[in-house]
């Protein structure tokens, strides 16, 4: 409600610094990943499930999320903690964020099947990756994506007192989850199924998702999107403080 | 200059408020923590260093970009607006109501939402004792009374404090 530059701040640290660890974690042992952890060249589907226990896959893709969602999460956390009492904060954020992950937990069981499922059947290709791509690609432009996107920037108001608080928190992390699901999926698909250069293509799907999270919402309609805000703001911090234009003088 | 420090919610509404014709009330229920801190206002231990109170009446939308609301703490039930204009607080215009509410527009969310200070009406209302400390009244009237088709809807109405840095 009151917007604070300061504690927008130290709230965006927060959350970074939280998906920084975990790109750590993911850049130190790469199986850790659940876009890296599928390995099925030559082995039978029974083998291929044997290895890749259900536990493990789902802690390697709530691992994942972590490190590429968490930045996305910070304008409506903020919304959560101006809308909240300040003793409740600390609970609603951890309800809104059970919210937001069961969303994505349950779409990762049709997500990482895929995976599996590409890994098993054509081991080693790039086939199902470019098929994916493309489809991400076609995605993106679409005005579908456009309106996943209004959805994710929309913050209604919460309740603030008792139960109805937590259920409102809740809701409001399955809704963010779902808007953001329906937005991300193929862009989050894609990495998992490159047979390498998985940490790299994650990278720029997440960078690519977190800017154009920056970008205000729009009509929908098929244009290219995603970096506009994020350009336009490194462009103005490159060129620094512009000069004031020469002050009007009289003329005599 | 000090700027204000991290804004902190005191009390809110139960829900969205629908306006209609010539307005409607609302109770505003302080936290435990809200009371305390609305009645500091008052020569409490820190009034000197607790900055405003503000009325914020969050996500209104609505079809009608054509009214003006006029926003009363503590109004009685029945009472004429006009015969207590010491308790209005603020006017607020709609403008861009229409456009703010559509879900696909180019606004962020849906609706418009206006912060009031209260600070004054506050501090004058807990003087004369004639403010409950658990609940706050807050009624809000139209300047002329809003069409039989049409609807504003308030999201929520909530009261917040800041201090000063």
């Amino acid at each position: 409600m009151i917007y604070n530059a300061e504690d927008w701040a130290r709230l965006r640290n927060a959350v970074f610094a939280v998906s920084l660890v975990a790109w750590v974690v993911i850049l130190l042992e790469p199986r850790a990943s659940a876009c890296c952890a599928v390995n099925a060249a030559g082995v039978s589907w029974t083998v291929l499930l044997a290895a890749h226990p259900p536990a493990s896959l789902a802690g390697n893709w709530a691992l994942m999320l972590i490190a590429m969602m968490a930045p996305m999460l910070v304008a409506p956390i903020y919304h959560i903690r101006i809308s909240s009492f300040a003793r409740r904060r600390a609970r609603s954020t951890m309800l809104f964020a059970a919210g937001y992950g069961t969303v994505w937990m349950v779409a990762g069981i049709v997500i990482v099947a895929v995976e599996l499922i590409a890994a098993w059947r054509m081991p080693g290709s790039y086939l199902p990756a470019t098929i994916v791509g493309l489809t991400a690609v076609l995605w993106q432009a679409s005005p579908f994506k456009q309106r996943c996107l209004n959805r994710c920037h929309s913050h209604r108001p919460l309740a603030a007192f008792g139960f109805a608080a937590d259920l409102d928190v809740f809701r409001f992390g399955l809704e963010q989850g779902l808007w953001c699901t329906a937005s991300c999926w193929a862009a989050m698909l894609f990495p998992m199924l490159l047979p390498e250069a998985h940490f790299t293509a994650m990278a720029a799907v997440a960078i690519l998702m977190f800017c154009e999270r920056l970008d205000p919402p729009r009509e929908p309609r098929w244009r290219w999107r995603g970096f506009g805000t994020a350009a336009r703001s490194l462009s103005l911090r490159l060129r620094g403080p512009q000069r004031d234009p020469a002050p009007l003088t009289a003329v005599s | 200059m000090t700027l204000p420090k991290e804004a902190e919610l005191l009390g809110t509404n139960s829900g969205e408020l629908e306006l209609k014709g010539s307005g409607a009330s609302t109770v505003v229920k302080l936290s435990t923590d809200g009371q305390r801190r609305v009645a500091a206002l008052v020569g409490g231990p820190s009034a000197e260093s607790s900055g405003g109170v503000y009325l914020g009446l969050e996500k209104v939308r609505g079809t009608f970009d054509a009214a003006v609301l006029n926003t009363y703490i503590n109004l009685p039930e029945d009472a004429r607006p006009a015969d207590h204009r010491d308790l209005m607080t603020e006017s607020v215009g709609l403008y861009g109501l229409r456009r703010a509410s559509t879900l696909q527009g180019e606004n962020k969310s849906p609706g418009l939402t206006f912060l009031l200070d209260i600070t004054q009406i506050l501090t004058e209302l807990l003087t004369s004792k004639s403010l409950n400390s658990e609940e706050i009244r807050v009624t809000i009237v139209p300047d002329r009374p809003l069409p039989d088709s049409i609807t504003i809807v308030v999201g929520r109405v909530s009261i917040f404090t800041t201090s000063s840095a």
